[in-house]
């Protein structure tokens, strides 16, 4: 059930909406630098008052696009919290569909509610970079695969 | 300070509204409402006819008033000295009179019914098979007004109109999340065929026990850019609380107590009750159209049975929707409402009599609307009533958190009665948050 709950003063309270507190529910976030084409994007998300966890899923097709700038997710709810740069969860990214499996790390933008996932990239050192069309490989657009969970605290 | 109450007795229709308040020697009215059964009412009415006003052809000035025709609308005005709140008590039909002249005093007693009682007079039939319905009060609606084609509209009188009467019935609360599903439990139908029956003996024995829902009849209003008139019924589905409905506040409480306070309703008696008349341990549910080899379903509560023996409602004939026929599990849903609401036995006020001459003397402009509200068919039944009272001989007062289930109305020119008829609002109503009567944890339900 969305958040605010329908638990207003004066409301009569039902089995039914006790048992929908942090149930799923889809939604279908826009996509920066992405042109989506025939590809899907399958998001899910559960709320309780301030805890927001996410799930989504993303498949790449051949008419999907991509750009060299940042692939973008943005949130189900609004970021509610202070960082500017806020760690959200993990998951995996199989540009070519068949290839490498390389994990990356999902990050959350105050200053634009998006979902950013950002891999580690080996060059002297350790450093992340985000996922972009031909990082961290060149995406294969039939069957690109990239997988994010994560929870953060809504506005 | 204190109010004044004033009855009104008007015959309307159309385009004449007429006042024989002047010649009404009292009145009673019973209206009562029953969960999953639309509500009856009934009354009887007696004028004078010493002057032989009323006696048809004879000579007098309503010597060929059409009775039947025409729709008895009984209010009461409550006056603070300066703002006047008029209660819509009861709007009636004339089924019979009788004369009666003892060669001294002369008299007519009207019989009165509510104005769905013609609902309840002629079978419905060439019902559309294929028809597809709405919520439990639409399907209600439409199965009066003949909706859609194919449907037999109730034949009401036109009441004068130049266009037929329809009906409108209106949510008191807001549409329960089982209404939100996909083929929503109990809330849907398709009736795919009748056995020979009224449109009322299908809201009764189909329809509402659906739910279970509960409707009764309240006002009826004309509209002379259309040109008829519409009976109106209210409609509260199985959370049973009033709740605001399209910005209007439906939920009403009533505090009534033993001794005289202030805005508060003064009891004249009351009589509690402890017994198993309002206790169901088992239902027996069964659809319209079964899941192939679906047998009756049964829901029970065998802790209740072993310890007060058995009581079940029975349903034959439910219209839940669901692809391929409504399963145990449908069923068991409309059974369940009853066996888990209803298993225990409560001590609780069953009735409490009110005069209004000493409502009058409580209540001031604060409470005038309360007062009206309470008169009011529409706000009064099945809201919630909360009775407190010290029993002789008792060192501390009681009370009793209630619903009004029915009222009967006696109007005689010294005073007013009012008999409340009353339920325990703990298995009546459903948990209202914030609300310190009925939203008690472990107390009230879940809906």
């Amino acid at each position: 059930m969305a958040n605010p709950f329908d638990f207003s003063s004066g409301a009569v309270l039902t089995a039914a909406q006790l048992n929908q507190i942090g149930d799923y529910e889809s939604w279908t976030p826009t996509l920066t630098n992405i042109t989506l084409g025939s590809g899907t994007v399958n998001a899910h998300y559960a709320q309780v008052n301030e805890f927001v966890h996410f799930e989504i899923e993303f498949l790449s097709a051949s008419d999907t696009s991509f750009s060299s700038t940042s692939m973008q997710f943005s949130m189900p709810v609004n970021y509610g919290g202070a960082l500017n740069f806020v760690g959200l969860g993990n998951g995996w990214v199989r540009p070519d569909g068949t290839g490498t499996i390389y994990p990356i790390q999902v990050i959350g933008v105050q200053s634009s509610n998006n979902i950013v996932p950002y891999y580690m990239q080996n060059f002297t050192s350790v450093q992340v970079i985000s996922v972009r069309e031909s990082l961290p490989e060149t995406w294969i657009k039939s069957n690109g695969v990239l997988y994010m969970a994560g929870s953060y605290r809504a506005a | 300070m204190t109010v004044t109450s004033t009855w009104q007795v008007e015959f309307l229709d159309a385009s004449t509204t007429t006042d024989l308040t002047s010649n009404v020697l009292g009145f009673s009215i019973h209206q009562n409402v029953q969960i999953g059964r639309f509500a009856t009412f009934g009354g009887y009415m007696h004028l004078d006819n010493t002057g032989n006003i009323f006696t048809p052809s004879g000579g007098g000035t309503y010597q060929a008033f059409t009775w039947f025709n025409k729709i008895v609308r009984m209010t009461c005005d409550i006056n603070d000295g300066s703002t006047t709140s008029t209660a819509d008590v009861a709007y009636m039909v004339v089924t019979d009179m009788d004369f009666k002249d003892d060669g001294n005093y002369a008299t007519v007693m009207l019989t009165l019914a509510d104005c769905y009682t013609y609902a309840g007079r002629d079978a419905v039939t060439a019902l559309d098979v294929s028809a597809a319905f709405g919520e439990l009060d639409a399907v209600a609606q439409d199965m009066v007004n003949g909706v859609p084609s194919g449907v037999d509209a109730v034949p009401f009188p036109k009441f004068g109109a130049t266009n037929a009467t329809v009906s409108a019935f209106s949510k008191l609360n807001n549409v329960d999340p089982a209404e939100t599903a996909t083929y929503p439990i109990g809330y849907t139908g398709i009736i795919q065929e009748f056995e020979d029956g009224t449109a009322r003996d299908y809201i009764s024995h189909q329809i509402l026990p659906s739910g279970p829902a509960v409707a009764f009849p309240t006002t009826a209003t004309y509209d002379s850019s259309s040109a008829k008139w519409t009976l109106n019924a209210a409609y509260i589905n199985r959370l049973l609380t009033k709740e605001t409905v399209s910005s209007t506040d439906h939920y009403r409480s009533y505090e009534m107590t033993g001794d005289k306070t202030a805005d508060k309703f003064p009891l004249k008696n009351v009589s509690t009750q402890y017994n198993t008349v309002d206790t169901i341990n088992q239902a027996q549910i069964q659809a319209q159209i079964p899941a192939s080899g679906s047998n009756a379903t049964f829901v029970n509560d065998t802790d209740s049975q072993d310890t007060l023996g058995i009581r079940s409602v029975t349903y034959n004939k439910v219209i839940p929707v669901v692809v391929g026929g409504a399963t145990d599990t449908e069923k068991a849903f409309i059974g369940n409402f009853w066996v888990k609401r209803f298993p225990t036995v409560h001590f609780t006020a069953q009735t409490a009599t009110l005069s209004m001459s000493a409502i009058d003397e409580q209540m001031d402009s604060s409470s005038r609307q309360n007062y009206a509200d309470f008169l009011s068919v529409q706000t009064c039944l099945f809201s919630h009533a909360k009775i407190t009272f010290t029993a002789t001989g008792a060192s501390s007062a009681k009370t009793y958190q209630s619903v009004i289930t029915g009222r009967m109305i006696h109007v005689s020119p010294n005073d007013t009665t009012i008999t409340l008829r009353l339920a325990t609002s703990d298995d009546n109503q459903s948990i209202k948050l914030d609300n310190t009567d009925i939203g008690l944890l472990d107390t009230n339900r879940l809906g």
